[in-house]
């Protein structure tokens, strides 16, 4: 299994909405995918607002719960979610206090293993805590960075800290950094992209870019991922599909890797 | 250069990347490839993502016993949403699949060469169609027994429930005036339906199951029956 972390050191730059929505593209895929949300504040919890209240992340951690009884199941039988769960606000801080250590992320790691092919961690912002716990047990971290002024100065700060942990003998690997709320029409936000593809390596930025897109808004507000708003998928979500490919490719999951060579076009 | 730039020059920055295991060979080095270094966490299931093998088409295939309930993901529950909202069908340029020609509809989805297509691509394009068309969840092709000649999404326990309910439409049809290859139609938890069409075709009879939002109307039911007939047909005859 490999476990996916997403992370960033700003709040608010799309963590969920790309967790969330990479999550439900792989399993689209044929991936068996389990999206866990290990923020206390609940991010993957407070966008899938018609998920029943239930012990959640926090009753695995909290009260040993086999997992199998705190997974919420979706629509797509490949794709499974676990949410944090009812948590007293006063217990959030007990809570984030058990999860840095990294114990109960190997615990959940070690029983989702059997079972799923990727294990989403969608994190809470900032590299503190519970995301260096989440990020001790990720094979590779995917960053979202969005596409405004100062954006870059979150990507140092995680190359810092991937090089803190490799230090320290983690052996996660940078997946990638996917631009989001990019909007072509505005030059700062096309300048962060520019700088992004000019100074990174190729292999650690996405080729897929996210837009500055409405529906977004939308999706979460109606607690669906972008591919659920309709029964025909707005072309964004292609985008996700395309964005779910290319980390199938970086970290290994791609389903057949010897390449058979061009197809022929014509029967 | 941007006013806001934030990386640092250019020498600490592959110095950082390399020190943050992006590339492998120093400042400057070419990146290796991600999937050298990837420790694996826990064990590593041997099956990799899932790939369902459609079953040969030959009739007679070996039919494994198979219990409800077996797969680990029993429903299709609404976590993610329940239905999405109905969206008012494009009423713009492009018809409808009701209003398109069967030739039209044919040529859409198979491409203008049906007949030297194998029996797996048609099916492939088939389900491909199907899912698009009708905007379900899952989808599958599948004989009496539920043996599945492709599937895409569909839970095993799904497939074990087209025998029975095979078997229920030839006993209905004995009762009231209805075809023993109809279609029918179960109402599944979270606002979902089953909906399976029979067709009797070259290869014998087959089951289209569909998970949807809604069942799908009479004429959908009988474009779909009629391609069904056409993905199975024998080659040179369709
Ligand atoms: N590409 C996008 N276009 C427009 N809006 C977006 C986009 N991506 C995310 N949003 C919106 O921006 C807001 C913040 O996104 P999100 O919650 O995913 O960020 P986050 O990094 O998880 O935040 P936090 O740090 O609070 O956990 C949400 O309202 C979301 O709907
Ligand atoms: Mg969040």
């Amino acid at each position: 299994m490999k476990v996916i972390g997403v992370v960033s050191q700003k709040g608010g730059v799309g963590k969920t909405t790309v967790a969330l929505n990479l999550a439900y593209a792989l399993a689209r895929r044929g991936q068996r995918v389990l999206l866990a949300d290990t923020d206390p504040q609940g991010g993957v919890g407070l966008s899938l607002q018609r998920l029943q209240p239930g012990p959640g992340f926090a009753g695995y951690v909290a009260r040993k719960l086999p997992l199998e009884s705190v997974v919420v199941k979706t629509r797509l039988p490949e794709f499974d979610v676990l949410p944090m769960g009812n948590i007293a606000i006063q217990d959030t801080h007990a809570l984030a206090a058990r999860l840095v250590d990294g114990a109960e992320l190997r615990r959940l790691v070690s029983d989702a293993g059997p079972r799923y092919g990727i294990l989403v961690l969608d994190t809470p912002s900032g590299f503190t805590g519970v995301t260096l716990g989440a990020m001790r047990v990720s094979t590779a971290v995917v960053s979202p960075l969005q596409a405004e002024p100062l954006a870059m100065r979150s990507a140092s700060q995680l190359l810092e800290v991937l090089a803190a942990l490799r230090a320290e003998g983690a052996t996660l690997t940078l997946g990638g950094f996917l631009l989001t709320m990019l909007d072509l029409h505005n030059a700062d936000s096309l300048g962060v992209a520019m700088e992004a593809w000019s100074d990174l390596p190729n292999a650690v930025v996405f080729q897929t870019t996210i837009p500055r897109d409405p529906l977004f808004l939308r999706a979460s507000g109606a607690g669906v991922p972008v591919g659920l708003l309709s029964h025909q998928p707005p072309p964004v979500a292609a985008l996700f599909e395309q964005a779910a490919m290319e980390l199938e490719a970086r970290i290994g999951l791609a389903k057949d890797e010897k390449d058979d060579g061009p197809i022929p076009l014509f029967a | 250069m941007a006013p806001y730039r934030s990386l640092p020059d250019a020498e600490t920055l592959s110095r950082l990347l390399y020190r943050a295991g992006v590339t492998s060979n120093g400042p400057a080095g070419p990146f290796a490839a991600p999937s050298d270094r990837i420790s694996i966490l826990a064990a590593e299931p041997s099956d990799g993502p899932r790939a369902r093998a459609a079953s040969p088409v030959s009739a007679g295939a070996p039919i494994a016993p198979r219990a409800f309930g077996e797969t680990e993901h029993g429903d299709f529950s609404d976590v993610i949403a329940s239905a999405p909202p109905e969206e008012p069908a494009d009423s713009g340029s492009l018809p409808t699949i009701a209003e398109m020609s069967e030739a039209d509809l044919q040529a859409s989805i198979f491409g203008p060469h049906l007949e030297s297509m194998p029996t797996e691509e048609r099916l492939g394009a088939f389900v491909q169609w199907l899912m698009g068309g009708t905007g379900a969840f899952a989808a599958f092709v599948a004989d009496t027994e539920g043996l599945p000649l492709t599937n895409r999404n569909a839970p095993e326990s799904y497939l074990a429930a087209i025998g029975p309910l095979g078997r229920a439409q030839e006993t209905i049809a004995r009762f009231v005036p209805s075809p023993e290859a109809g279609s029918s139609t179960v109402e599944l938890d979270h606002q979902n339906v089953l909906q399976v069409i029979w067709s009797d075709t070259a290869a014998g009879r087959l089951a289209v199951g569909l998970v949807l939002g809604g069942a799908l109307d009479q004429t959908m039911v009988r474009r779909i029956r009629k391609i069904t007939q056409l993905s199975m047909s024998i080659r040179g005859e369709a």
